[in-house]
Formats: C-alpha cells, structure tokens, sequence
C-alpha cells in the first residue's frame, strides 16, 4: 500500500513544509488565542507524522522520505515549543517582561570601541 | 558600521563547541560570519524567527546550517542574538548545536532572560567583548583569543 501511495506522501510532506513555513513566517504575530486554536490540530499533525514515520522505518523503498519525515518533526516540535515559550508564556513572565523594559532608554557609554 | 560584541555566557559556550573531540562544531565560527558578514543592520533585525521584541529591541533565534557536517538550518545551530532598533548594535548572547553531542533541543523563556540581564549588566560594566565579524568572530579589545584558551 505504501509503494502506491508514494505520490501522495510525497504531496503530504510537502503541504508540511509549507505549514511549517507559514508558522515560521507568522511566529511574530501568533498570539496565546491563535495558538489555543491550531496548538491541539499542531500536536495531532506532529503524532501522526511520528506513527507514519515509524510505520515507515522498515520498508526500503520509503527511506528517502524517512530523513525528511524526521527534520519536520523535529520543526514542528521546536515551532510548538517556542510559540508556547515566547508567544504564550513569554508576555506573562513578569521577570522577563522587566527585563526586556530595562533595555529601553540604555547608557551605551561603556559599550566597547572600535580600535 | 555595525558593531558586534558579546556577553561572556556566549563565549564560554563557544570554547567548549570548539574543545568537543574530533571537531565536530569546527564550522561554528564560519557559519556565524556567513550569516553576518554581508547583512545590512536592516536584515539582520527584520529576521522572521523575533522571539521577543520591545521599543528598543529584538531577540532573534537565528536557524543556522552546518555545512562542515552537511546539515541543513533545521539539523544545524541556534544562534541567539539581540539586536538594537537605535544604534548598529548586535548582541551574541548564545549557540548551541541541534544535533551531535553538545545537541541542544530548545531554550527557555528565563534562560533568555538570564542572557538578556547578563547583557545589561555586562553593559554597564564595559565588560562586553567586541568581535570582527569578517575576522572569525576575533575579539577585537583583547590581546588573546578565547576561543584558543
């Protein structure tokens, strides 16, 4: 079934790259409610791709597609890790949020110079 | 002209890429260059990977290749970097490999903020290290290398 069906894993993995391209491209502007709706389809798609991809190890024939299978999960799981660390929790960690304050308005006189 | 200087938790962490056996991390100083070295300030603000950003400010996570191990962005390194709206200012604040035996996976929201106070404090104490970007990264306002140390 899976030697048929090639052409279509081959379309499926490229829809993926386009997704993870958007998510990259969109990242700035992703907020805590865009994510509480695509973050449960994201760990869905991300499962599927890891049973597929196990389903796939043993036969030769899909190994090409084994590598590719393996960087766009490790994508898409590095994408929902930092949406939820930046994009969701970042806003709320009130010791961050000082922190990132503290770089307005900063003294650069004691920046190094150039020779 | 865009200055480029660093806090010492990146250096401390490129010496130890540097030290792993077998060299494995040998390209990480090229491919940092290669990401710099023909950039605008423009660019190298206006990357699509902001994971914070203020009024004077954005922290970037920069998805670099590792062509000595051929690996793509997504297997290669991190490069976190800060850099100023106001001034030509880019900060190296932290790299780690995705892959090999100093492998990496993510970074935490309070461990940027550890690096981001390091910065500002590092800052007020004119302790920061300027480096030459078209010069293997060499630490311009000091005599020795840290990287061979």
């Amino acid at each position: 079934m899976f030697v048929e069906r090639r052409g279509e894993l081959a379309r499926l993995l490229n829809e993926v790259d386009k997704l993870s391209d958007r998510l990259h491209d969109e990242f700035p502007t992703i907020s805590e409610n865009d994510y509480r709706l695509f973050g449960p389809e994201l760990k869905v798609l991300i499962s599927t791709l890891k049973a597929l991809r196990q389903d796939s190890l043993n036969r030769k024939e899909l190994k090409p597609y084994n590598n590719r299978m393996r960087q766009q999960i490790a994508d898409l799981e590095e994408l929902d890790h930092d949406i939820k660390a930046f994009r969701v929790n970042a806003p709320k960690n009130e010791e961050l949020q000082a922190t990132m304050a503290m770089l307005n308005n900063l003294d650069f006189t004691n920046l190094p110079m150039q020779p | 002209m865009i200055q480029f200087v660093s806090v010492t938790s990146f250096r401390i962490r490129m010496a130890a890429l540097l030290k792993v056996k077998r060299g494995v991390y040998a390209g990480v100083v090229s491919e940092i260059c290669q990401a710099f070295k023909n950039a605008t300030i423009e660019q190298i603000r206006q990357n699509r990977d902001m994971i914070l950003m203020n009024n004077d400010a954005v922290v970037i996570k920069l998805r670099m290749p590792d062509k000595k191990q051929k690996l793509s962005k997504a297997d290669g390194y991190r490069l976190i970097y800060l850099v100023m709206k106001q001034i030509p200012l880019v900060v190296l604040l932290d790299i780690y490999p995705k892959r090999g035996p100093s492998q990496q996976l993510d970074i935490e929201d309070n461990e940027i903020n550890r690096l981001v106070m390091e910065f500002i404090t590092e800052l007020k104490a004119g302790k920061l290290t300027l480096h030459d970007i078209k010069d293997n990264l060499k630490e311009i306002n000091k005599t020795k290398d840290a990287y061979t140390e």
